[in-house]
């Protein structure tokens, strides 16, 4: 699906590391121009970003070709910030599409690069901070929790990555191209935005934490997140068959989570005695939107992803394709 | 606007789907969500956040987001007349959006095959559980489950036994799919007009959450370790969320260097935890990370988060203050950038809502055009304008 055809990277950074990524899933030819990049001798966490991100990519060092052959050479520029762009390519946003009015130039930067958090020191953590997602993961009284992975710098690269996309359908139209700008603390905040409206409703300050509705049950080898809502109590109550949740304290969703502690005792003593597996298979097949806390290393095994191969293993290193299909096909060279 | 010459049909419910759509919208798509006259998206009355459904069928503050935009037309899907109405429609699309379960669009009469026999360059785009094949493919799911399905929660929490997801009130596996989606969508839009063919993208809302964690599948198998949760700890990082002055208000601070560390102790006037053999360096301060908080927290609790950022950053300390959904409007109309926009309510107010994640220069840009619509609020209006009868004439619909 390849839209665009040629694009380039500027930099190793998550941002647009991960925007390049995607677009080499749909068949574009990504080059990436860096001035410093993983080794043998980097830490294993840089070598593992490094394989994964740039699969499929051309990584070339900055100096190596002009970078204006490789601006001519391309639709889609990408980079992490203005300074970078003009380290590598000695140009700025306006200077490439001066030169290039029909390219799309895109910019996912950090904190931004207008206003009072342009140039602020910090990474993922200062951004999901700023962006209030950090707020909002974790148990009240405790401290917020990040996620786990560079999930602020994937979410700025996949509001390039769509922002990319809107530029060129409107290029198809008019054969202009675009500056295209995120960046991480916007793109986050633009996933936390429930926060935003419940307060802008009636002043409802979201807490985050677990302590209403859903509830993460153990078993024998781990846990299960037991998602359910209101509708598929009756079908919690038959998944577990245990009197007690009858009783009166457990027939809304207000008074299971009022009397929380008591609930997930009863149901940890059905859970308790069945694998993972056993209570994801028994729950789905009453509806029950039950799921398997499974580790990395375990989706390797996992049915599902393996009868839909997602997954691949190269020379020792197991990797996941694109997650997606077009008419059924996983196009993921 | 930008996105002129789009036509959507949303079949979609709840979030993942809606977020998608309104984003295209807010860019100018025509979106128009087609919703059962019997069965409306739930999401017009969730309880799932607050506990509370709100009044009408606009009560839900969620909705109003996802759904602005957008018109909304009823057919009954059940019933013939309202199937054929569906398919004058599809003729004049560009784009379907459906995240029923796996199954349910062919038990319809509208699956894929259909769609193109209506159409033959419209592009479906399904925003599936466990995508479209597999011996999981029917099951159902929401954000919750795939953050466990996809491994985040394994990697997500306070330590090895206290897996934590993102609840409800987030959802993070649903709204990274809503800033995939439609960048995907627009991307298959393009290659069926440039191919002049039908096209059905099935988006795996499970594998987007494993891509999410590509870095961390791909360190797990060279290294042969299965990553845990470590609290706020990330590789080459010493990264510590520390209490400021308030209830449940605490700055992140990220050490990445030696130097980091020097300026956080000069900046707190701890001069004297730089000799101190459990802060010796960067591993021995992973190691001892809650009595490095401790100590450093002397020195925020006397501040406000606000004020604690500002002098540690003004000393090069990567810091932030750790704020609140609500907290983000005031801020950034503070620094210049806001990225808030009025919509207007059915009560003839406005109300703000986050705008759009990024920004587009040049001519067309994203703006609102209308509110949610209420349950059917322009089926005549949709119908007539693609010559067809409206709700006198198809059975199931309601204007």
């Amino acid at each position: 699906m390849t839209t665009p055809t040629r694009v380039l990277e500027i930099g190793h950074e998550v941002r647009t590391a991960y925007c390049g990524y995607l677009l080499a899933r749909l068949g574009a030819r990504v080059t990436k121009l860096v001035t410093s990049y993983p080794t043998g001798d980097s830490p294993a966490h840089d070598r593992a970003a490094a394989t994964f991100l740039d699969r499929g990519k051309d990584v070339i060092r900055a100096g190596q070709t002009p970078a204006d052959d490789l601006v001519d050479d391309t639709e889609v520029v990408i980079a992490p910030g203005r300074q970078a762009l003009l380290a590598v390519t000695g140009s700025t946003p306006a200077d490439l599409r001066r030169h290039r009015p029909d390219l799309v130039v895109g910019i996912a930067s950090g904190f931004g690069e207008h206003g009072g958090y342009a140039g602020l020191a910090g990474g993922e953590a200062q951004q999901l901070a700023l962006g209030g997602l950090l707020s909002m993961v974790g148990e009240p009284g405790r401290e917020p929790l990040r996620l786990g992975g560079p999930q602020a710098g994937h979410a700025a690269a996949l509001a390039l990555f769509t922002a990319v996309q809107l530029a060129l359908y409107r290029r198809a139209g008019t054969g202009t191209g675009a500056l295209v700008e995120t960046s991480a603390v916007r793109a986050v905040a633009y996933l936390d935005w429930k926060s935003q409206i419940h307060h802008a409703d009636d002043g409802t300050v979201l807490q985050r934490g677990s302590g209403s509705g859903p509830v993460v049950l153990r078993c024998v080898d781990g846990f299960v997140g037991f998602y359910y809502r209101d509708e598929e109590w009756p079908a919690v109550k038959r998944l577990v068959g245990d009197p007690r949740l009858d009783d009166e304290r457990f027939a809304t969703q207000r008074g299971r989570d009022r009397h929380r502690a008591d609930l997930v005792a009863i149901l940890e003593a059905y859970s308790r005695h069945l694998t993972r597996d056993e209570l994801y298979h028994r729950a789905q097949a009453l509806h029950i939107p039950a799921g398997s806390v499974l580790t990395l290393d375990e989706l390797r095994h996992d049915p599902q992803l393996t009868a839909r191969d997602f997954l691949r293993t190269e020379d020792g290193v197991t990797y996941p394709l694109a997650p997606w299909t077009v008419d059924g096909i996983r196009e993921d060279s | 606007m930008i996105l002129d010459r789009l036509r959507v049909l949303d079949l979609s419910g709840i979030t993942a789907g809606g977020r998608t759509t309104q984003l295209l919208g807010d860019f100018g798509a025509d979106v128009i969500k087609v919703e059962s006259p019997h069965r409306p998206d739930p999401f017009r009355h969730w309880s799932g956040v607050t506990g509370e459904t709100g009044q009408g069928d606009l009560g839900s503050p969620p909705f109003r987001v996802v759904g602005r935009n957008k018109r909304g037309i009823t057919l009954d899907l059940k019933d013939p007349a309202g199937v054929a109405a569906f398919g004058r429609l599809v003729a004049g699309a560009d784009l379907v959006v459906e995240n029923f379960r796996r199954g349910v669009l062919e038990r319809l009469g509208i699956g894929f095959a259909t769609l193109r026999a209506w159409n033959p360059t419209v592009v479906l785009l399904s925003i599936s559980s466990q995508g479209d094949g597999g011996p999981e493919r029917d099951y159902v799911s929401f954000g919750g489950t795939l953050e466990a399905l996809g491994g985040l929660m394994s990697v997500t929490g306070y330590g090895p036994d206290e897996p934590v997801w993102t609840t409800s009130k987030v959802n993070f596996p649903d709204q990274a799919v809503a800033l995939l989606a439609p960048g995907l969508a627009v991307a298959a839009v393009l290659r069926s007009r440039r191919e002049r063919r039908a096209l059905h993208i099935d988006l795996s809302q499970r594998e987007t959450v494993i891509s999410l964690l590509g870095e961390l599948v791909v360190e797990a198998s060279l290294t042969g370790r299965t990553p845990r949760p470590t609290g706020n700890l990330a590789p080459g990082e010493t990264t510590f969320c520390v209490p400021t002055a308030g209830t449940d208000e605490w700055c992140v601070i990220s050490l990445f260097t030696d130097r980091d560390w020097e300026r956080l102790t000069e900046v707190t006037g701890r001069g004297d935890l730089r000799t101190d053999p459990r802060f010796a360096d960067g591993d021995a301060r992973r190691a001892h990370v809650a009595q490095l908080v401790a100590e450093v927290a002397g020195w925020t609790r006397e501040r406000d988060k606000s004020k604690a950022m500002a002098e540690l950053q003004a000393a090069g300390v990567p810091a932030a203050e750790v704020l609140r959904g609500w907290e983000l409007e005031s801020r950034a109309a503070e620094r210049g950038e806001p990225f808030h926009v009025p919509v207007p309510t059915s009560d003839g107010g406005t109300e703000q809502q986050l705008s759009w994640p990024f920004t587009i220069d040049g001519p067309g840009q994203p703006r609102i055009r209308r509110r949610a619509p209420h349950v059917g609020e322009h089926t005549d209006e949709v119908l007539a304008g693609t010559g067809q009868p409206t709700t006198t004439d198809t059975p199931g619909s309601t204007g």
